[in-house]
């Protein structure tokens, strides 16, 4: 029976069958949790690799994220936490194939001790203008060719769609939340504008019931001392009007001393009503404050 | 002829009216009182007398004078003679059927004659 390898139709069949089953769930996936968890069971179906290592630009950061066996890990981080190689991909883009791997980096990986002449690919993608560093160790054990590197490519590309689609949708529910704390510290300041605006109705009711209070003791006083002013003035009139009836000595002797005295008394009273007055406003003055 | 009562606490307003009344051929007798509980106490014996009536006095208020009457339901002739210019009093006074004419001093000729009808006239 003919070794699986020598069979190229099937083993592109197997190959796309294993991209398919890998893509589809990737594409169900709602976060860098479930991608991981994917990634670890399908991804090597389609790839050999002992760790995986992918890095993407998201606005200032970068989202990294690597697998080796059933180690996961993925984190949003600085620029400083690229790797030299990466960084020297980033300026270049020129891929990279070496045995000089960095061993403070893979030295986190439990396997590193059991590789069998390891070696370091790199390469830099490039995807709807954002660059993207694409890490792989392999070794004698599980071999990556360069015949891998298409297959390689549709797998970034599923990453990259996956991650950007999360990262926007993390970006919205962040702005989301903004959003809500937002619009609850406007909803706080209206109720304390309304508060605010009940407050001043109240203070102007208040007022405005002083003043009718005022006006109606002011309107009370002017009343009052319209009357006791007409009191005597209405009997200088009255007297007055004795002049045609009286003969002169008459006039002289009981009208003019009449006279006399109601104008006094119209002076007392008028007096009187200076002083109530001023007295009311001084009052009224007090109150206001 | 029926009396006529002055009841007004200052004594020259009852004295105008005293002369206006003589003046106008008024021959009845006139009695004035500056003290208003004095006037209720002779009107008890009085027969259908005519009062000229004051409102603002200090033993006793023409409404409070109107009141007794009223109390004692004893109706005489009356007319308001005051200085108060009040709405409110005038409304108020409607309210006494006793009450024929409200009169705003001074009294003068032009007023009583208006008034000639009701008051008890010369023989």
């Amino acid at each position: 029976m003919a070794s699986i390898t020598n069979n190229t139709s099937q083993l592109y069949r197997i190959t796309y069958e294993a991209y398919s089953k890998f893509a589809n769930n990737i594409s169900r996936c709602t976060s860098l949790k479930e991608v991981g968890e994917i990634s670890r069971t399908h991804l090597k179906y389609l790839l050999n690799f002992h760790i995986i290592r992918l890095s993407i630009q998201e606005a200032d950061k970068y989202l990294f994220f690597s697998l080796s066996g059933n180690q996961v890990e993925y984190d949003l981080k600085e620029q400083t936490q690229l790797l030299a190689h990466e960084k020297d991909l980033l300026d270049t883009e020129i891929p990279v194939l070496t045995t000089n791997i960095p061993h403070d980096w893979i030295d986190g990986y439990e396997l590193s001790s059991q590789l069998l002449e390891p070696s370091l690919w790199g390469w830099l993608f490039k995807k709807n203008d954002r660059k993207i560093t694409v890490t792989l160790i392999s070794d004698k054990n599980k071999p990556f060719n360069t015949g891998d590197v298409e297959i390689l490519k549709l797998v970034v590309d599923c990453f990259e769609a996956k991650f950007h689609e999360i990262y926007l949708s993390r970006l919205l529910d962040v702005k989301n939340k903004s959003l809500t704390k937002a619009l609850k510290t406007i909803k706080e300041k209206n109720d304390q504008i309304q508060k605010i605006v009940e407050n001043q109705q109240e203070i102007i009711e208040d007022r405005t019931k002083e003043i009718v209070a005022k006006n109606k003791k002011l309107l009370n006083i002017s009343a009052l001392n319209a009357h006791n002013v007409r009191e005597p003035l209405s009997r200088i009139q009255g007297l007055i009007q004795l002049f045609d009836i009286f003969d002169d000595e008459q006039i002289r002797n009981e009208v003019i001393p009449k006279l006399e005295k109601s104008a006094e008394e119209m002076d007392q009273v008028l007096q009187e009503v200076i002083n109530m007055a001023t007295n009311a406003l001084s009052d009224l003055k007090a109150e206001k404050i | 002829m029926n009396t006529i009562y002055l009841v007004d606490d200052q004594p020259i307003t009852n004295f105008i009216t005293r002369k206006l009344l003589e003046v106008e051929g008024i021959t009845s007798k006139i009695k004035e009182f500056t003290n208003p509980l004095l006037a209720l106490k002779e009107l008890e014996s009085e027969n259908n007398p005519f009062i000229f009536l004051d409102l603002n006095m200090p033993e006793m208020t023409g409404w409070e004078f109107l009141e007794t009457l009223k109390s004692k339901k004893y109706c005489p002739k009356i007319v308001i003679l005051t200085s108060s210019t009040s709405e409110l009093d005038v409304l108020k006074a409607k309210d006494y059927p006793c009450v024929i004419d409200y009169i705003i001093k001074p009294f003068s000729k032009l007023k009583f004659s208006k008034l000639s009808t009701h008051l008890p006239k010369a023989s």
